[in-house]
């Protein structure tokens, strides 16, 4: 609750020209921008653009947001559909993309044995992968849903879309990618 | 946390108890299986952890807060913010609509010849039959191209 207060002013504060808040409001949001993006474009460099041109529509159209609304909401939508723009103007491109060097961290809670963690570099290159069959917006919804957890009304909030859409297209998306990973030997596979 | 991660609740989970989920699910060979099992594209939800690297962060921020110039001034371009040039980009734009409309008029063709009934050339392909209501014929002929205002006083629309 507090943080909601915390980044209404700041959002308050921005959108009445304050710069200072404006950044603050970048730096709080940027990983989620930056990573929603990414799994969307299939590549950091071109993630870090839309990510910039996300923050200065931001900044340009901040004094029309509706403080009652949610902001994250807001936020997703604009960063979807930046990224799904961005992929239209440059077409089909490689789907793999370099990955970062800290990519190939393995994470765990602390304590976790090392062969217990997951690798997430691996994990990331086999998304990229078969996430290139999906279409714009099978991989925008599983991205908000799977990736970043937005429940069901959120998504189709965010996207602009109706719940059962969302369900729908999720479905699509799950069976795409199921697919895929049985296909190259991950996992056993159940419909859902 | 000792429980295990239920595939079913993982895929239809959001907010905190997904974190919670997902958090496990990092950590639990054996609830990985059990996911992979169900729907291995669960397992992607672990991206949500993926880290970035700091420099795209910092590049985006560096990158903003140059674009970003002194303020939004409520949905216009920033130098709308300063009075000064706006009074400055208001006169300009006043001074260049008097000039064009000054070259305008200054350019503009020599006035059409007002001429009595009587005196519409014979060899006009327009004839116009004297008539008392016929106070003016103006001749706008350009070129090839004829043209005549006749006007009528008896003439109502």
């Amino acid at each position: 609750m507090r943080d909601d207060e915390n980044l209404h002013d700041l959002i308050r504060a921005a959108a009445g020209g304050d710069r200072r808040a404006f950044e603050d409001l970048v730096l709080r949001k940027r990983k989620r921008v930056v990573r929603t993006a990414y799994q969307i474009v299939g590549d950091l460099e071109d993630a870090r653009d839309v990510a910039q041109a996300v923050f200065l529509r931001l900044w340009r159209t901040l004094q029309r947001f509706d403080l009652e609304r949610r902001f994250d909401t807001w936020l997703y939508r604009i960063t979807v559909n930046a990224a799904i723009d961005f992929l239209r103007d440059q077409g089909p491109k490689g789907i793999l993309a370099p990955l970062p060097d800290d990519a190939h961290e393995r994470i765990a809670a602390p304590g976790t044995p090392a062969d217990a963690a997951v690798d997430l570099a691996a994990l990331q290159r086999t998304f990229l992968r078969l996430a290139g069959a999906l279409a714009p917006k099978q991989r925008a919804v599983f991205v908000l849903k799977e990736i970043e957890g937005l429940s069901t009304a959120e998504v189709a909030a965010a996207l602009g879309i109706t719940e059962s859409t969302v369900r729908n297209t999720l479905q699509q998306a799950r069976r795409i990618l199921r697919d895929g990973l049985i296909r190259e030997g991950h996992g056993g596979g159940k419909t859902s | 946390m000792s429980a295990h991660v239920d595939p079913e609740t993982l895929a239809d989970a959001s907010g905190p108890s997904r974190i919670l989920m997902v958090d496990h699910l990092a950590a639990c060979p054996a609830c990985r299986e059990a996911v992979a099992r169900f729907d291995p594209s669960l397992l992607f939800s672990l991206l949500s952890r993926a880290p970035i690297p700091e420099r795209i962060l910092d590049a985006v921020s560096a990158e903003v807060s140059h674009a970003a110039t002194p303020a939004p001034a409520r949905g216009g371009a920033a130098w709308e913010a300063w009075p000064g040039t706006r009074r400055a980009v208001a006169a300009a734009v006043a001074a260049g609509a008097v000039l064009t409309g000054l070259a305008a008029w200054m350019s503009r063709g020599p006035a059409p010849v007002l001429l009595p009934v009587a005196a519409v050339p014979a060899a006009a392909a327009v004839e116009v039959t004297p008539d008392a209501a016929i106070s003016q014929v103006v001749d706008m002929t350009v070129g090839d191209t004829q043209v005549v205002m006749v006007y009528n006083g008896k003439l109502s629309l």
